[in-house]
């Protein structure tokens, strides 16, 4: 049977600092959809949004449910103008492969870390490329796809320590821990 | 009695039954927690299918989530906007001189140019009097938008406007910039409209080459280079000859420049556009009324046009 909450533990689930990696979500949506300084077609830019959401993942998996990633992949599907489910389908995959592993590699250095998020951030984009060919059913060039997946390799470490400033706000004891 | 209660009551078959009902529901919970990630992967697929139907409920939900991201992306937009004009006038200052220098003897031939094109136009006007031609249909209006979405990804080359059909946008139009045709809108909300890129895969456009007049259809292929399809048999186009839109499809205008051709090699016709992807943050589109098919007007409507059309010629010919 599940324990009553402690009071600390359910002011904490009440806090309304429990949304911030939903908002730190969304806002990497919007930025990612912002027109880039060089907006040339063939322009690629890192994905901020796989960033922030391979963080909240790992680190806070109660804080971002799988609810809230389809919700996230549906407003970048919507605000950029792919066919709704595109990305949610290709957020939600790799989130259902890194699952069991997800308790081991929270203690493990942040190189390895930065490893899988790599291998993550892969998946993503094969998915993307994927669903894309099959929704136009055109051999889109891999090229500028690779060229987003390496840009958004690099931000990691950058995105991921402004996430572990948003990360020490939020209330404590941490959303999940019971008495 | 006394005996009867120092022990606690047996619970009653409610109790039980409650217990029972709360132990399953936990049950049913974890269960669900723990297919969570399957059901809405699932629930994503499943939308993605949906939405290859080309619903309209689809297609109104990707309208209002762009209105809605208008707002928002207005207040990000002014720090990329303020870094990009930085750039861009740092840039500017290294090269002024040089610049100077081109843009006075760029005005001297746009001046000769212009000459010519007052010219023509006299001419024109008295040929088409002379012929009883109907002048081409003008653009109507023009509305001025800024380019406040980008399509995120390698996989559409598309923009977002933050003008809609309060401001007149339909589905359909074409933009252009200074210095050419950029795209058509494609989607439409109250506030924001989406565009499809010249470069999109999924971009057609007919136009025409000039001085050889030869028609063709500009497909995008999600390089920063289309190509030219559909052209004829003998085509007789060049390298650096100047593009334009045909107006063949009734929907965008004739005679909007669109690029040049860049490069012909082994039947493939690449062209190099005009427009200015650097400097792509105001755009203008045309509201341009499109040609009614025959078909597609009203059985009153259609009677006024026709017979205006047909009486022109035969005016003439009195």
């Amino acid at each position: 049977m599940m324990r009553p909450l402690a009071p600390a533990a359910a002011a904490a689930e009440h806090s309304p600092k429990r949304h911030l990696p939903f908002v730190t979500a969304l806002f990497a949506v919007v930025v990612d959809v912002l027109p880039l300084p060089s907006a040339a077609p063939t322009a690629v830019a890192p994905l901020f949004t796989v960033c922030v959401l391979f963080y909240w993942t790992l680190f806070e998996p109660a804080l971002m449910s799988p609810l809230r990633t389809f919700l996230v992949g549906l407003l970048f599907d919507l605000f950029s103008g792919l066919p709704p489910g595109h990305s949610a389908t290709a957020f939600l995959g790799p989130r259902l492969l890194l699952a069991p592993s997800q308790p081991s590699l929270r203690a493990q250095p942040f190189a390895v870390i930065w490893v899988c998020f790599a291998f993550a951030a892969a998946l993503v984009e094969l998915l993307r490329w994927t669903l894309s060919v099959a929704w136009w059913g055109t051999l889109f060039s891999p090229t500028p796809v690779l060229d987003e997946l390496l840009l958004t390799i690099a931000v990691y470490p950058a995105i991921s320590y402004l996430l572990s400033r948003v990360r020490a706000r939020l209330p404590r004891p941490r959303y999940g821990d019971r008495v | 009695m006394a005996s009867h209660a120092a022990f606690p009551s047996a619970p009653s078959r409610m109790q039980r039954l409650r217990q029972l009902s709360q132990r399953h529901l936990r049950q049913l919970r974890r269960t669900l927690a723990h297919l969570a990630p399957r059901l809405w992967l699932l629930c994503a697929v499943a939308l993605l299918v949906v939405s290859k139907a080309d619903l309209r409920f689809v297609n109104w939900l990707s309208a209002t989530a762009s209105d809605l991201y208008v707002p928002a992306a207005g207040l990000l937009y002014q720090p990329v906007d303020w870094l990009r004009r930085l750039g861009e006038e740092a840039a500017e200052l290294l090269v002024l001189r040089e610049e100077n220098a081109r843009l006075r003897a760029r005005i001297g031939e746009l001046e000769r140019l212009r000459d010519e094109a007052l010219r023509l136009e006299v001419e024109n006007r008295v040929l088409r009097r002379m012929l009883a031609m109907p002048s081409p249909p003008a653009t109507v209006r023009q509305t001025t938008a800024r380019v406040i979405g980008d399509s995120g990804g390698p996989f559409r080359h598309a923009r977002l406007l933050d003008a809609g059909s309060e401001r007149g946008v339909a589905v359909g139009m074409a933009v252009v910039d200074e210095h050419g045709m950029v795209g058509r809108v494609v989607a439409v909300g109250r506030r924001s409209a989406r565009i499809l890129l010249l470069t999109d895969l999924n971009s057609r456009i007919p136009v025409l080459v000039a001085p050889s007049g030869d028609p063709a259809i500009l497909e995008g292929d999600n390089t920063a280079h289309p190509k030219l399809a559909f052209l004829p048999l003998d085509p007789a186009m060049a390298v650096g000859d100047r593009v334009m839109t045909s107006g063949h499809d009734g929907l965008l205008p004739p005679g909007l420049p669109v690029g040049e051709i860049e490069a012909i090699e082994e039947g493939r016709v690449t062209v190099r556009p005009y427009a200015d992807w650097q400097r792509l943050d105001w755009v203008t589109v045309l509201q341009y009324a499109p040609v009614v098919p025959p078909e597609q007007e009203e059985p009153g409507a259609a009677a006024g046009p026709a017979t205006a059309a047909a009486g022109q010629p035969a005016a003439a010919l009195r």
